[in-house]
């Protein structure tokens, strides 16, 4: 997986790209360190670069949230690939975050 | 560890005759008395041959010896502990094998490589090959992390728990007597469907839930299985799960 965190107006937006999956771990770490030490409201997680995310990718999101939500920050999964949105949805994780075409 | 048959004496012939050809990166000695012990024959050097051994897997060689028709790829150590039963059946041509150590597992990403594979011989409709790939991911990192490296419970809880169960991951992989243990993935092209089986050498592991609550960190992999494969039949005391993927 790559990935690319910047400043945004009212947040954060992170870039993924590629295949996110178990061995990914270490790189998220650094993804949820951004998330821990940002200022503003909101995260966007483009995914539109994203090809695949496995069950421990759909973790680390979780992990990302669980940052995220004390500092009352809402996540966004924007842009998702038909395949990568179709996990998002058997995961159920519209109920979680907001998931954006 | 396996003792090696002992080499055939100099003039005693070629292996026999074989509808499995062998061949690879291994020492001519050691091919040779692979093929001795299990009835295959060599392939000469660079010819096509059946089943790729290797000395370490790779994505590379692995979709190279694929793409050049084998049916078999093997990751060979020293001593032999080769899955035989599963080799000898690649006389079929509607199979095909995979068997690498679980350090060589971990660092591949096989389910893309075998995926494209099972479209270019007609096994899997294309529409199918991202249920395919994301089942063969789950139960691949299954057999590895559960199955080969004894890791009963997933990351859970926090993100302490979850530095902690990749922690365990990396420090089990560097024990040898966890990281050579095998993954095998057994592909079978039916009258219908294609059947996906991927074992492992752990002792066996429950498997998880199927209802699995939204904001758990972990327990999701078999459910995504469920959903995404049209049929899933756990056995061995969990160390072998089928997937079926109807055409």
């Amino acid at each position: 997986m790559d990935y690319a965190v910047q400043t945004a107006a009212d947040g954060l937006r992170v870039t993924l790209a590629g295949r996110m999956t178990l061995v990914d771990h270490e790189k998220f770490r650094a993804v949820v360190e951004s998330i821990e030490r940002m200022q503003g409201e909101r995260c966007v997680f483009d995914l539109s670069g994203l090809e695949f995310v496995d069950s421990s990718g759909l973790g680390m999101f979780l992990i990302a949230r669980d940052v995220a939500l004390p500092k009352n920050v809402e996540i966004e999964l924007f842009g998702a690939q038909e395949s990568v949105r179709r996990i998002l949805q058997i995961a159920k994780f519209q109920t979680l975050f907001r998931v954006t075409p | 560890m396996t003792a090696l048959p002992p080499t055939p004496p100099a003039g005693s012939g070629r292996p026999p005759e074989s509808a499995i050809n062998i061949g690879g990166d291994l020492a001519p000695a050691m091919l040779r008395r692979i093929a001795v012990l299990h009835g295959f024959g060599v392939a000469p050097p660079g010819a096509p041959c059946t089943i790729m051994m290797t000395l370490r897997a790779t994505d590379r060689e692995l979709q190279a010896c694929l793409a050049g028709g084998a049916r078999g790829y093997v990751e060979v150590e020293s001593d032999l502990g080769l899955p035989a039963p599963a080799l000898r059946g690649l006389a079929a041509p509607d199979r095909l094998h995979v068997s690498v150590t679980t350090a060589s597992c971990f660092s591949m990403a096989m389910p893309p490589i075998l995926g494209g594979e099972m479209i270019a011989r007609g096994w899997l409709r294309p529409d199918r090959v991202h249920d395919l790939e994301l089942c063969l991911h789950e139960a691949v990192s299954n057999a590895v992390v559960h199955g080969n490296l004894g890791i009963r419970n997933g990351p859970g809880g926090d993100r302490e728990a979850f530095d902690r169960f990749h922690r365990e991951i990396h420090s089990r992989m560097a024990m040898r007597d966890y990281a050579r243990r095998r993954v095998s993935i057994d592909i079978s092209n039916e009258a219908d469907q294609a059947v996906v089986a991927v074992s492992d050498e752990g002792e066996g592991y429950q498997a998880a839930s199927p209802d699995v609550a939204p904001d758990a960190k972990s327990g999701r992999g078999l459910r995504l299985l469920r959903e995404l494969a049209d049929a899933v039949d756990v056995t061995a005391g969990g160390s072998r799960i089928s997937m079926m993927f109807k055409r």
